[in-house]
């Protein structure tokens, strides 16, 4: 257990870069993390991981190392929990992971920001393909908006993969593919219904036991243990030129989504 | 170069105008500096003559042309355009449009081939889907919905292009400056940076990038020298969070929802308080447009100034 402390001063450097934003001193990265406010959120991130979802982390061990890793993850939660607690994981396995969200919720007020600050980054080729080539590892949540809005009853079940942008990306980049499954997420914040959010600008107002009926208190995510769980290494031997072959690409993809499903099936929640 | 320059600074009392026919003006290999803007130097200096023009006057074309071919000139460089949105939209189509299509008129008529063009990196627009650094193959957007005077900017930007494709042997460089701040311009950002209290909107903090007036001289400097050719993105490393760059810049951001900051600008607009003002424009604050600058930095030229440093010398390292 964190002394409470250090648990208080991380949660107010966050609350506080959300609302009044950036210090002075500002070193963010190209890609808008923050290493000062990643530090000083250390304390929050381990307390979330250790004692509020109780992470089991499997698999991160046998990673290869000095290899593009590209980890393709299921999603769940319109909050990205998800790509927060993968994230500090993979940090603490000596991993930099930069998990690309797309653009609803990347541009979700308060919360994409401060995804951002933490190191999430805007989902595009071209930013996914320069952290690559900069030596970080990315994170990509190929299901997208069909992974985040899908209701309760459907839990890890996956949805479909868009076009398969991260196949063409492993194959341009020569990155290995990470098949990852995240188990707990679907039951810290469980979807059972959704409301018009267009007034708010968001895809949906999310209707979970405790949102909205308690208000901002209920975004907070219920303690479901969760579990992390890496599959062996894909390596694609096709070359670079096979990016561009549509029905080769969409293969790998489905390839790839079955490898995660199993891998999903094969993870009970504790 | 080994040849005599004869170089028109068309837009010469702007910052960069002043500046750069003051260092053409002491070199050697450069003949004759022409200044055409609406108001004269204040110093007069060898080599250096002034015309007075106005490019939204319909027949600027055929007077600059005329102008140009008996001043003998073979290097234009445009630097005569809007720093700030207007309220006056035609005025500012006629100058930042038209005004370009005038002056590509002169140089055809007068058979000048080479064309220095001062863009902005706002002709990416504040999008929500650039990605973090913007290289200058990036498709620029045509939409709609953009406010007046980022579409001008893309239509300016287009008459240059179109010059240099067709117009044999054009030599056209297209410098697409970052907003440039520093105590001798005037633009949209530098009063924003300038607030004492400035309003930010709620829940977003976008990469702003910036140029410092003094890198930003130089890279013009370094365009005609070098004789660059195509486009090219001209602006200060590592970008900084909006409301960090308020901060350098001894600003106390607020934040403002969203739905609020919209009405404001309305009301700002439609009072007179601040005519130029349009809710469309409130996406300079919440979308980045950072552009790489990797192609010019491999050709020779990096700014001196971060963004940061440029932001935190916003009032210093005047011409005086």
């Amino acid at each position: 257990m964190k002394p409470k402390r250090e648990l208080t001063t991380a949660a107010k450097a966050l609350v506080q870069a959300a609302l009044l934003g950036s210090e002075a001193e500002t070193d963010v990265d190209r890609f808008g993390a923050s290493l000062a406010l990643r530090r000083r959120a250390v304390p929050l991130l381990d307390w979330l991981v250790d004692t509020w979802f109780r992470v089991r982390a499997e698999g991160f061990e046998e990673l290869p190392s000095g290899e593009r890793l590209l980890f393709v993850a299921n999603r769940a939660g319109l909050l990205p929990w998800d790509s927060l607690i993968l994230g500090h994981v993979a940090a603490r396995h000596g991993i930099s992971l930069r998990p690309l969200l797309e653009d609803s919720v990347y541009y979700l007020p308060y919360a994409g920001l401060l995804a951002n600050r933490l190191g999430a980054v805007r989902a595009s080729p071209e930013n996914a393909t320069h952290l690559l080539e900069a030596g970080e590892a990315v994170a990509v949540f190929p299901e997208g908006a069909r992974g985040y809005s899908k209701l309760y009853r459907d839990r890890y079940r996956l949805q479909r993969f868009g076009r398969g942008g991260f196949v063409r990306l492993a194959l341009r980049t020569g990155a290995r593919i990470v098949p990852t499954a995240i188990v707990g997420s679907e039951e810290t914040m469980p979807l059972l219904g959704k409301l018009d959010g267009g007034l708010l600008g968001l895809p949906f107002l999310p209707v979970t036991p405790t949102f909205p009926w308690l208000g901002p208190i209920g975004l907070v995510p219920l303690p479901a243990p969760w579990t992390i769980r890496l599959g062996p290494v894909l390596r694609l031997e096709h070359g670079a030129e096979a990016a561009d072959d549509d029905p080769l690409v969409l293969r790998v993809t489905e390839e790839v989504r079955e490898h995660i499903q199993s891998l999903l099936a094969d993870t009970r929640p504790r | 170069m080994d040849r005599e320059h004869r170089v028109a600074i068309v837009g010469s009392q702007s910052f960069l105008g002043r500046g750069l026919s003051r260092r053409l003006a002491a070199r050697d290999d450069v003949a004759r500096v022409l200044c055409v803007d609406l108001r004269p130097p204040e110093e007069v200096l060898p080599k250096r003559i002034f015309h007075r023009a106005d490019l939204t006057r319909p027949a600027a074309d055929r007077e600059l042309g005329d102008l140009f071919a008996d001043e003998r000139i073979d290097t234009v460089v445009h630097l005569a355009m809007l720093d700030s949105p207007m309220a006056n939209l035609s005025y500012a189509h006629e100058l930042d449009v038209i005004g370009t299509l005038r002056l590509c008129t002169a140089l055809r008529s007068a058979g000048v081939s080479r064309l220095l063009f001062r863009s902005t990196t706002l002709v990416y627009g504040p999008r929500p889907q650039n990605p973090a650094e913007l290289p200058e193959s990036w498709p620029l957007p045509s939409v709609d919905d953009d406010a007046p005077f980022l579409r001008d900017k893309r239509a300016a930007e287009e008459q240059a292009r179109r010059f240099a494709a067709e117009v044999s042997g054009a030599e056209v460089a297209i410098l697409r400056f970052a907003p440039t701040v520093g105590p001798d311009v005037s633009n949209w950002l530098q009063s924003y940076l300038c607030l004492p209290l400035a309003p930010f909107v709620a829940g977003v903090d976008p990469l702003l990038q910036v140029i410092h007036q003094s890198d930003a001289l130089d890279a013009l400097d370094f365009a005609f020298r070098e004789g660059l050719q195509g486009v090219w993105n001209v602006g200060a490393p590592q970008a900084v969070p909006l409301t960090g760059a308020l901060r350098l810049a001894g600003s106390r951001p607020f934040p403002v929802a969203l739905p609020l900051a919209r009405a404001a600008a309305e009301g700002l607009r439609s009072l007179g308080f601040v005519p130029a003002l349009s809710p469309a424009l409130l996406d300079l604050l919440r979308y980045p447009f950072v552009a790489d600058t990797r192609k010019l930095r491999e050709a020779g030229f990096t700014a001196r100034l971060t963004t940061g440093e440029a932001v935190r010398r916003i009032r210093e390292g005047g011409e005086a």
